[in-house]
């Protein structure tokens, strides 16, 4: 990742960048160049992942490469539903007006906002135009793929002139990326579940590519096409592509629905687990911050729902409101919130007692602000790796429901695959393998995310670190002056050569990323010995 | 500034009648109490106290005196089974006592703000220290984030941070700077009476030395009323024109620090004084004072003193004496106390 390139460069200069002298003015509108590499980065990353998301089902691989490349650049706009376009719409809508109302000085970045909200608006219309109703994808249009790039280089843009107004703010962003997988990295249980995740996720995202979606309907069965070899009921494995995991009762490719599943079961997981956690972090910082009553009564609502057997009260959801993805990423996330919102509160009732709560609240601070200023970003953390626990358990709840048969009957899930396993007796039979691969890819994804869940808290958590990393010198002695390397690099960057006291640069923001020839050249004037000293503690005491 | 236009006319609120009283704070017999399972605890009873304009005064004391609870009286920002029940704190003309919760947060910051204990806790770690400065500004002045980060630089460069530190986290401030952010904090609504709670006990000789310059240098620049809190008389002696020293929740000597320094009359304060080294007389062993204070739940009847005390009469088992004054502003609540020249 471009983290990685960054800190290579840092290295490449030569150890450990001085702090440049003081004189530079502390608000310089420009980008830093690392939040530049991250943007970009992001916004290709963002673009292929809504691509590959949105690749039509109905192009299959075997149509040949030049199918595939046409399918890819078509109506590539797929399954959005309306109401998330209306959203971002209206929040684009939204904050471009509260920015210029409140005449904030980054202008442009709210005109982007506005702009990016008329693109959402179109999108929308144009998707949804043709056969009524307002679902993204009901109407194939080939330039909703236009539309599409255009709303991500758009937003990618707008986070550019947002980085420009703030500077600060936008270094502070990519640090923080950056000091966090630097850290990850060097965890093997992470490193291990985000390796198990990245090919599950490619394997989602790249399904209509692995294998036709033509061989998930009801009535198609695998034919070798150079032997001409048709693959009857519960055909054990072969070398032939379709048939390397076998076929079910009615002769269908396993492999194909295996991939296929994939989008389902890692798409209900994480957006359940995201549903669970706000409304888990909501009613926990709630119920921790409000003493009395009110605490009480959250806290009571919290333990009604944990003491509700979760299974019954799903079944009799599922049963309730039909059976469909989204209703089971609904009723997934409405029961299993109660554990996070405990864990949540505990944390909170810590925070509450700290002195800067008490700080806050004699300078008069509402309770909403102390809660969402204050206590939010302290439990955070907690939040987070509270989360990536939390996808395993919806994608456990998930199959759980599908294998029980209130699965959504439309699509794969690797739970529906064992449902109709089991009651089609592959078990008995034994066709392992209509068995094993749902059931592997299952326990695989859950420890993934597991791993990943306890290598995030640690990361996070300076005590549960094994060993400290050293981080180097705190960038943050920096900030504000361009960095300077002792044993200048190649000279590339250069930005500091000619730099006299009082300049305005562009480069102002400390950037590791250059290697900097600046020390060499630079001015007695300058006299960054003495910005040093000034900067631990100003001089005079 | 350009925010003014949005405060409501005066008209429109009923005219405050103006409490005419001495000074700037004038405290009368201001009595705390806290309210526990066995009974109350009587924190702080019948303090009393005047501040001048651009006046110090040190309020000292072993832990649990009183002395942060009735600091925190003043502003009313006592726990919640705290209360103050009765007294009189006039401020400008304004009984704080009687005011609401609402009446204090016009009170709190614009005109009393507090340094508050332990800078390293008062500062939120996961939130950029300039930006907890901007907080007051924004909450009371109805600035805009951006209009009060500039005030945040000035407060920044006017307690000697380099002002581009804003955006820096309080754990990337040593913690001199991070006392001094908290500094920058109470003075960020331009207030006319700065309370400072124990601002330099966690810090080194040093910093504590560096820190009590800062506030002196801000009160003559400022012409800022401050009371200081401290159980270190030595911090008192050098920063405050006027000592209250406090003892079980009263005030048992208060007068000019030259009058608690060099004419201590109460036993506490002598002993309290001989506590703390001297490097200018000859050398002595520094004596602690034996012994605990009483129970504030159920007082003793006689001085509250007397257990502790070495100079004790019979009388102070039974009697409680009141305040008195041995010289022109000077009291003391002992036994022996007699009015100088008669």
């Amino acid at each position: 990742m471009n983290t990685q390139r960054s800190e290579g460069n840092e290295g490449g200069a030569g150890g450990a960048p001085l702090r440049g002298q003081a004189n530079t003015p502390a608000a310089t509108q420009g980008v830093p160049r690392r939040f530049r590499n991250w943007v970009i980065f992001w916004t290709i990353m963002v673009w292929v992942v809504l691509e590959l998301l949105t690749y039509p089902k109905t192009v299959p691989i075997t149509s040949g490469f030049s199918a595939v490349i046409k399918g890819f650049f078509s109506a590539s706009v797929g399954d959005y539903p309306a109401w998330l376009m209306i959203l971002i719409a209206v929040g684009c809508f939204a904050g471009g007006v509260v920015g210029l109302v409140r005449r904030s000085k980054a202008v442009t970045f709210n005109v982007l906002l506005l702009v990016e909200g008329v693109v959402f608006v179109v999108w929308g219309v144009l998707a949804g135009g043709g056969l009524g109703g307002w679902s993204a994808g009901v109407n194939e249009i080939s330039y909703n793929w236009a539309i599409q790039t255009v709303a991500v280089v758009l937003g990618g843009v707008t986070v550019w002139f947002w980085a420009a107004g703030n500077p600060e703010r936008a270094e502070l962003t990519t640090w923080n990326t950056h000091q966090v997988w630097k850290l990850y990295r060097g965890n093997w249980q992470g490193m291990v579940g985000l390796t198990i995740l990245v090919v599950f996720i490619a394997m989602a995202l790249l399904a209509p590519f692995l294998a036709d979606h033509g061989l998930l309907d009801p009535n198609a069965q695998i034919k070798d096409p150079h032997t001409g070899q048709l693959y009857g009921p519960y055909h054990p494995p072969t070398a032939y592509y379709y048939n390397w995991f076998g076929t079910d009762q009615v002769g269908q490719s396993v492999l194909a629905q295996f991939i296929w599943s994939a989008r389902i079961s890692l798409m209900v997981g994480l957006l359940a687990a995201f549903m669970s956690t706000v409304l888990g972090a909501g009613i926990g910082i709630a119920a921790g911050f409000y003493g009395g009553w009110q605490g009480e009564a959250w806290m009571r609502l919290t333990d009604a729902f944990l003491v509700i057997p979760w299974l019954p009260l799903a079944m009799v959801l599922a049963a309730a409101w039909g059976q469909n993805y989204y209703m089971i990423i609904i009723i997934i996330g409405i029961t299993s919130w109660p554990g996070t919102a405990r864990v949540v509160r505990s944390d909170v009732l810590r925070v509450r007692e700290l002195s800067f709560i008490e700080r806050a609240k004699a300078i008069g601070s509402k309770n909403g602000h102390i809660m969402s200023k204050h206590v939010l970003p302290n439990v955070m953390p907690l939040i987070f790796a509270n989360l990536v626990l939390v996808v395993a358990i919806a994608i456990l709840s998930e199959t759980t429901l599908s294998f029980l048969g209130l699965g959504d009957p439309l699509n794969f899930s690797w739970g529906t695959m064992l449902h109709y396993a089991w009651v089609n007796g592959a078990a008995g039979l034994p066709a392992w393998w209509y068995l094993l691969p749902p059931g592997i890819a299952i326990i695989l994804v859950v420890l993934a995310f597991t791993f990943i869940g306890t290598a995030y808290d640690e990361v996070l958590d300076p005590k549960l670190r094994k060993r400290e990393e050293s981080t180097g010198e705190s960038r943050f002695a920096a900030r504000g002056e361009p960095a300077v390397a002792v044993a200048g690099g190649a000279g590339l960057g250069g930005g500091a050569a000619v730099f006299t006291p009082g300049q305005q640069t562009d480069d102002a923001m400390p950037d590791f990323n250059k290697p900097a020839g600046g020390s060499i050249g630079r001015p007695e004037g300058g006299g960054w010995v003495g910005g040093h000293i000034q900067d631990d503690e100003k001089g005079g005491e | 500034m350009a925010q003014a236009t949005k405060a409501k006319p005066a008209s429109d609120k009923k005219p405050v009648e103006r409490i005419e009283h001495e000074g700037l704070l004038d405290v009368r017999g201001l009595t705390t109490y806290f309210k526990l399972g066995v009974g109350d605890v009587r924190a702080v009873q019948d303090v009393s106290f005047t501040l001048k304009p651009g006046e110090s005064l040190g309020l000292a004391g072993e832990s649990g005196c009183g002395k942060t609870t009735a600091a925190l009286s003043l502003l009313k920002l006592l726990p919640e089974n705290g209360r103050i029940v009765s007294g009189e704190i006039l401020f400008d003309g304004k009984n704080l006592a009687k005011r609401t919760e609402y009446g204090m947060s016009k009170i709190r910051w614009k005109e009393i703000s507090i340094i508050f204990q332990g800078a390293m806790n008062a500062l939120n770690p996961v939130k950029e220290t300039g930006k907890q400065i901007a907080e007051p500004i924004q909450l009371h002045e109805g600035l805009s984030e951006k209009t009060a980060m500039v005030r945040v630089r000035e407060l920044f460069d006017l307690v000697g941070i380099n002002p581009k530190r804003v955006m820096d986290f309080p754990h990337q401030l040593s913690g001199g700077m991070r006392q001094r952010a908290m500094i920058a904090m109470a003075l960020a609504c331009n207030p006319k009476l700065v309370i400072g709670d124990e601002p330099t006990t966690a810090l080194d000789v040093m910093v504590q030395a560096q820190i009590l310059e800062l506030i002196g240098r801000l009160r003559r620049e400022l012409d800022l009323s401050f009371i200081l809190i401290s159980h270190d008389l030595s911090v008192m002696a050098e920063t405050c024109d006027k000592g209250v020293v406090m003892y079980a929740g009263e005030v048992v000597e208060s007068g000019t620090t030259a009058d608690i320094f060099n004419d201590a009359q109460h036993p506490y304060t002598k002993q309290l004084i001989r506590s703390f080294p001297n490097i200018h007389e000859k050398r002595e062993m520094v004596r602690s004072i034996k012994g605990d204070p009483p129970n504030l739940i159920n007082p003793p009847a006689g001085c509250y003193f007397c257990p502790r005390c070495d100079e004790r009469v019979p009388e102070c088992e039974t009697e409680h004496f009141g305040l008195t004054e041995v010289a022109t502003g000077h009291f003391v609540r002992c036994v022996h106390a007699r009015p100088k020249g008669v």
